[in-house]
């Protein structure tokens, strides 16, 4: 069984004789250890299909994830500006709009024609030619809340869910179809069969259930729906403790919900089993960081023997790795993986 | 003014805040000086007890940032009305602190949030932004003599900033108490890299600094 057949066994799933692990996102790890930067491959599709391809060969990390750590890039086809850094993904530098009128006079049309956007579809074209039929290749963006809080800032959009919700509404419905937009190109031409979400401003550190369920959840519910018509999948990740609302995260209709280290990973997992394909959660700071190899691996066995058994789970760090995250941690969390049986 | 209504009032600024209702703290912040209550009073006794009370609701999880800012904007509106009329003997801050996000890092909205709690709670803090380079937290301490500085980072990539912050902070002024928060960081990374404290949310930030302030002036 390869790598991209166990992801999809879990998805479906299915029981198999190891569980499948992967990283999450990777964007940034991924240029680091490759020894590039953001800026060098923003306008060249073949070189950071090229790391992309290269990195998931010789790691063996089943997914790729392809524009990952570009995300901030989105806003920048609507007008934003975009600053470099030496290490790390690239940010937005200040909010878009800061009212309603701003929010109806933002237009999805511009995207097509940006750059860095142009590059990831290209990149996505190019490493799905290449490794497709062995590896999951998905691209990424933010979840609708989160490029919400982008365009609109994060504060403004933060006090609009009490003050402005008519705004917040507005904003998220727009950040909603820029990303079904965002992903057509890919999904109508088959590039992809999974799509990879990532809702940080939607934690469940920041935002409370309620909120949650007024202002995220509906708008990644569409999104599920649509790409389900399409039979693409998404994997989605929410930051934070959500363990209070792990019944909301089902209802998002992911088919791989990637949890937060400091979610209760065995509450996940009840809430999940025979429902939905669970990913986590090993904490990418004080585990995948900070720790050895062996105790990432003692860390991964002990998830696996406790909760790896009947199918339907990934084991992943509980976020995005960073750049400086140690390889041999990286390869020790596929390593014992694929050397554990479940319990 | 009776001791019962007094209380009353107090108890009005304070439930104007947790209940993050704007007109509310300005009506019980007017009232209270109508009927002379020492403004310095109304402030850390109704306003700031408000506020505490709002930090633990989000410790225990029943209120989230929106709420948080929400009930800052009514702290603001009853400070808004009371601190100019603070008597100068009363004015005297509890201490200085620099603060902001680390370079690199445009996360604010937490740092946001701890720098309220020490302005509300009589702290002179002297905000540096976001995106902060190494060299600028060193020269504001410097310059204020602040005996805290606050570093801030939201991600993995921009929290190892803090290492070089801090040791060089270390070396200028090695009385400087160094706190850190953000989510990638924790208690060990805190000791590792030499930090005096390591606050996992905004109440703790505030608790941390008040006892390194203490510890400071021998108290």
């Amino acid at each position: 069984m390869t790598g991209k057949e166990a992801i999809l066994a879990a998805v479906d799933l299915q029981d198999t004789e190891r569980v499948p692990a992967a990283y999450y996102g990777g964007g940034m790890w991924t240029l680091y250890q490759a020894g590039e930067t953001f800026e060098s491959l923003a306008r060249d599709p073949r070189r950071m299909a090229g790391v992309f391809v290269r990195m998931a060969e010789e790691v063996g990390n089943p997914m790729v994830y392809c524009g990952s750590g570009y995300n901030n890039l989105h806003v920048a086809a609507l007008g934003g500006t975009i600053k470099y850094r030496k290490i790390g993904a690239p940010d937005l530098e200040e909010a878009l709009v800061h009212d309603l009128a701003g929010v109806r006079a933002l237009d999805t049309g511009r995207m097509a024609g940006h750059e860095t956007i142009q590059t990831v579809w290209k990149t996505t074209e190019i490493v799905s030619g290449r490794i497709g039929d062995r590896f999951v290749v998905t691209t990424t963006s933010w979840g609708p809340f989160t490029l919400a809080g982008q365009i609109c800032g994060v504060e403004p959009l933060m006090r609009g869910t009490f003050k402005a919700r008519e705004m917040v509404h507005a904003v998220v419905d727009f950040a909603r179809e820029f990303i079904t937009g965002f992903y057509e190109p890919l999904i109508s031409r088959g590039l992809i069969e999974m799509v990879s979400i990532a809702d940080p401003t939607a934690s469940g550190d920041l935002l409370s259930r309620k909120q949650f369920a007024e202002f995220v959840l509906p708008s990644l519910r569409q999104l599920t729906d649509r790409w389900h018509q399409k039979k693409v999948k998404t994997l989605l990740h929410i930051c934070g403790d959500t363990t209070d609302r792990l019944d909301l995260l089902l209802e998002t209709g992911a088919d791989i919900i990637s949890v937060d280290h400091k979610v209760d990973l065995v509450k996940a997992r009840e809430a999940f089993r025979g429902k939905r394909c669970l990913a986590g959660n090993l904490d990418p700071v004080a585990v995948m960081l900070q720790a050895g190899p062996e105790q990432v691996a003692q860390k991964a066995r002990d998830v696996i023997q406790r909760l790896g058994g009947g199918g339907g789970f990934i084991l992943m760090p509980g976020c995005d790795i960073g750049p400086t995250v140690p390889r041999e941690n990286v390869e020790a969390l596929l390593r014992t993986a694929a050397a554990t049986p479940p319990g | 003014m009776t001791p019962e209504r007094k209380q009353e009032l107090l108890k009005k600024l304070g439930d104007a805040v947790v209940n993050y209702d704007e007109d509310a703290a300005r009506d019980a912040a007017n009232e209270s000086v109508r009927e002379g209550m020492e403004p310095h009073e109304a402030i850390f006794d109704g306003l700031v007890v408000g506020m505490q009370e709002v930090g633990r609701l989000y410790e225990i999880q029943e209120y989230f940032v929106p709420e948080l800012l929400m009930c800052a904007d009514a702290l603001y509106a009853g400070l808004d009305i009371l601190r100019p009329l603070i008597s100068k003997e009363n004015s005297k801050p509890k201490g200085q602190v620099v603060m902001g996000v680390v370079q690199g890092d445009v996360h604010d909205i937490g740092k946001n949030i701890v720098k309220l709690m020490f302005d509300a709670a009589g702290f002179v803090v002297h905000d540096l932004g976001r995106d902060v380079p190494l060299e600028k937290f060193v020269e504001e301490q410097l310059k204020t003599d602040s005996e805290i500085v606050a570093l801030s980072a939201m991600m993995t990539t921009t929290m190892v900033g803090m290492k070089d912050i801090i040791k060089v902070i270390k070396a200028k002024n090695p009385k400087a108490k160094i706190m850190i928060g953000g989510a990638p960081v924790n208690e060990e990374i805190a000791e590792r890299w030499g930090a005096d404290g390591y606050a996992k949310d905004a109440t703790n930030a505030l608790r941390d600094a008040i006892n390194m302030i203490s510890s400071l002036r021998g108290l």
